[in-house]
């Protein structure tokens, strides 16, 4: 064992005891992180390969990098119109739900009384109740509203949807900020609204900024919703990639490349501000 | 999902009831339901409001929206009773979700108390673990279509150990199929939620586990008889949480890469809900069904909670 090994045995406690269970954790740590990367290690190399080669040796690192693939998926599905949907529809959203929510969350953080409790068993609905089981119902009141395959219709769910995250997360930044500050304000003469927008606002930034990933993460991601409600001329990106796979999966290299062009914005946004996206869906889940 | 738990309101009543401060109290109380109102009923109008809707049709004949609904009282409720595929749907569903969530808390629990130890290496551990929740179920869905192919990532594996005799099309097999698609939620299901757990593990005190320790409580003990007992209130709320998945939303792999089928080898109860409703064009009997899922949803949160809740002494 080298002596780094064995100092940090010392510290976590395992100097005098067997760390048999111990080494198998960390064998079954790197078992599930292989069981994770070889997929997509195998969905990458294949983005760049010809069916043919894909299936003469699948996890054959490619032999020479050929970008036909990501030329044909894109052109197959669309996909430069479909991403721009998804955008719009992502910065619809975005706006909506900081707009309406925001002043909530502020509401709720410093109401006093009963009210603030309600409003939280209120947004916390939206939490245990699976929306899928919304599908129909949804799709009644867009189609009665006009609004089937139109993009908005999505702006307009998914705003729904993550409100109850939004609010929740927003309002316990918001609590943290202290009171004093808005008081001074109020002696100065602001009335709320002006607070919420000149001091609430860049206070809370760092949370708002924070809802606004997750809110990217899950409306560009987002499957079922989309699925019904948009019809063959608009595609969201999630509906769009599916359409390579066609009715029998016949040429996986297409699909790979269309599926990680789909991949790639989520990922760049993981890669800068992992921290906060991890903290941000496991803030608060820890308080309980 | 974050679960916000209610810290209630601070310095309730910090202001002195003075005659002026009551009445712009009241003022500000209204601001406040004012500034709220936009949201709460946005929030209302798409996630309570389907949920009355949805209990409303379940009691119509209603073959699409361009037709006319008509009332069928408990007819749709009936049906339930008598459907072979519902119940072929509900068998799969109780199989997987018996199968995979043990292993998924189980494995999660093992891991994110291992990464606690803060073990070499362990920061790149929590940034994989949490990789695969960042794609989409349609990319997830199309990468394993990929790999359950018969000239797929599995198949080759097996056959290079020299295990040709189980080679098999894993979507296209009636005893392998709804193996197969619980295998994709293992993928990302464990990593996500041992980050979760990593995070809720964080907060136990360390002396807690030094004093274990001392007593003399090896590695495995103090996972299981400390930690995890600890734990169990939040390990619940996120047994719930994979539970109601399961029961539905996890729908969306079906729709993607088998339709149910072969047979009704992969039928789930949430696709069985789309079927009803997209595909045969039956939105009063889709919706009994929707109802009959969130019955047994509630149900078994009520179950799994009776086991999680911490017996406080």
């Amino acid at each position: 064992m080298t002596s780094t090994l064995s100092r940090w045995l010392r510290r976590i406690g395992l100097k005098n005891e067997t760390p048999v269970v111990y080494f198998a954790n960390y064998a079954l740590a790197i078992a599930y992180s292989l069981v994770i990367l070889v997929p997509l290690y195998y969905l990458v190399a294949a983005s760049f390969k010809s069916n043919r080669e894909i299936f003469l040796s699948p996890l054959a690192w490619p032999t020479s990098f050929s970008f036909a693939n990501y030329a044909a998926a894109f052109e197959k599905a669309d996909l430069i119109k479909a991403m721009l949907t998804s955008l719009v529809v992502v910065i619809g959203t975005e706006i909506a739900v900081v707009v309406v929510g925001f002043p909530a969350a502020y509401a709720i953080a410093r109401i006093r009384g009963k009210l603030a409790t309600a409003g939280e068993v209120y947004f916390g609905i939206g939490f245990i109740i699976p929306t899928f089981a919304m599908l129909v119902p949804v799709f009644l009141m867009i189609a009665k509203s006009g609004l089937l395959f139109n993009p908005l219709a999505l702006v307009l769910v998914y705003t729904a949807q993550t409100l109850a995250i939004t609010v929740l997360l927003l309002a316990a930044v918001i609590r943290t900020i202290p009171r004093e500050l808005e008081e001074a304000a109020m002696i100065d003469g602001a009335g709320r609204l002006q607070i919420m927008r000149r001091v609430m606002f860049p206070l809370a930034r760092s949370g708002v900024v924070t809802v606004m990933i997750l809110t990217f993460i899950f409306v560009w991601n987002e499957f079922i919703f989309a699925l019904i409600l948009l019809g063959r001329n608009v595609r969201t990106v999630q509906l769009a990639v599916p359409l390579l796979k066609g009715e029998r999966l016949v040429d996986f290299g297409l699909l790979s490349a269309g599926v990680v062009i789909s991949i790639v914005p989520v990922f760049i946004m993981f890669a800068f501000f992992q921290e906060k996206i991890v903290s941000g869906l496991t803030s608060g889940a820890v308080k309980g | 999902m974050v679960l916000m738990t209610h810290t209630p309101p601070s310095e309730q009543d910090s202001m002195p009831k003075t005659r002026t401060g009551s009445k712009s109290q009241r003022r500000d109380r209204w601001a406040f339901v004012g500034l709220s109102a936009p949201a709460v009923i946005w929030f209302g109008l798409f996630m309570i409001v389907p949920l009355i809707f949805m209990i409303v049709i379940s009691f119509f004949d209603w073959r699409g929206i361009t037709s006319q609904a008509t009332l069928a009282g408990l007819d749709n409720y009936e049906r339930l009773v008598g459907d072979q595929r519902l119940q072929a749907a509900f068998r799969t569903t109780f199989t997987q979700i018996i199968v995979a969530l043990p292993i998924v808390f189980s494995v999660a629990f093992m891991l994110a108390f291992f990464l606690i130890q803060r073990p070499p290496g362990y920061r790149v551990f929590r940034v994989l673990f949490f990789v695969p929740a960042m794609v989409s179920v349609a990319g997830v869905s199309m990468m394993f279509a990929g790999i359950f192919l018969p000239q797929g990532v599995v198949n080759s594996l097996l056959t290079a150990i020299g295990l040709e005799d189980l080679t098999r099309v894993w979507l296209g097999n009636l005893s392998t199929v709804k193996w197969a698609i619980i295998a994709i939620y293992l993928w990302g299901a464990i990593g996500f939620n041992t980050i979760l757990l990593f995070a809720s593990l964080s907060i136990v005190p360390k002396e807690l586990y030094e004093m274990a320790r001392i007593d003399g409580a090896g590695y495995w003990k103090r996972m299981w008889r400390i930690a995890f007992p600890l734990n169990l209130d939040f390990v619940g709320i996120l047994v719930m949480l994979e539970y109601l998945f399961l029961l539905l939303g996890f729908a969306q792999v079906v729709i993607l890469l088998t339709d149910g089928g072969p047979g009704n080898a992969s039928v789930t109860l949430g696709y069985i809900l789309f079927e009803k409703a997209f595909i045969t064009r039956q939105l009063g009997y889709s919706q009994a069904i929707g109802v009959f899922i969130l019955v047994i949803g509630m149900g078994g949160m009520i179950v799994i909670r009776m086991f999680t809740r911490r017996k406080y002494e």
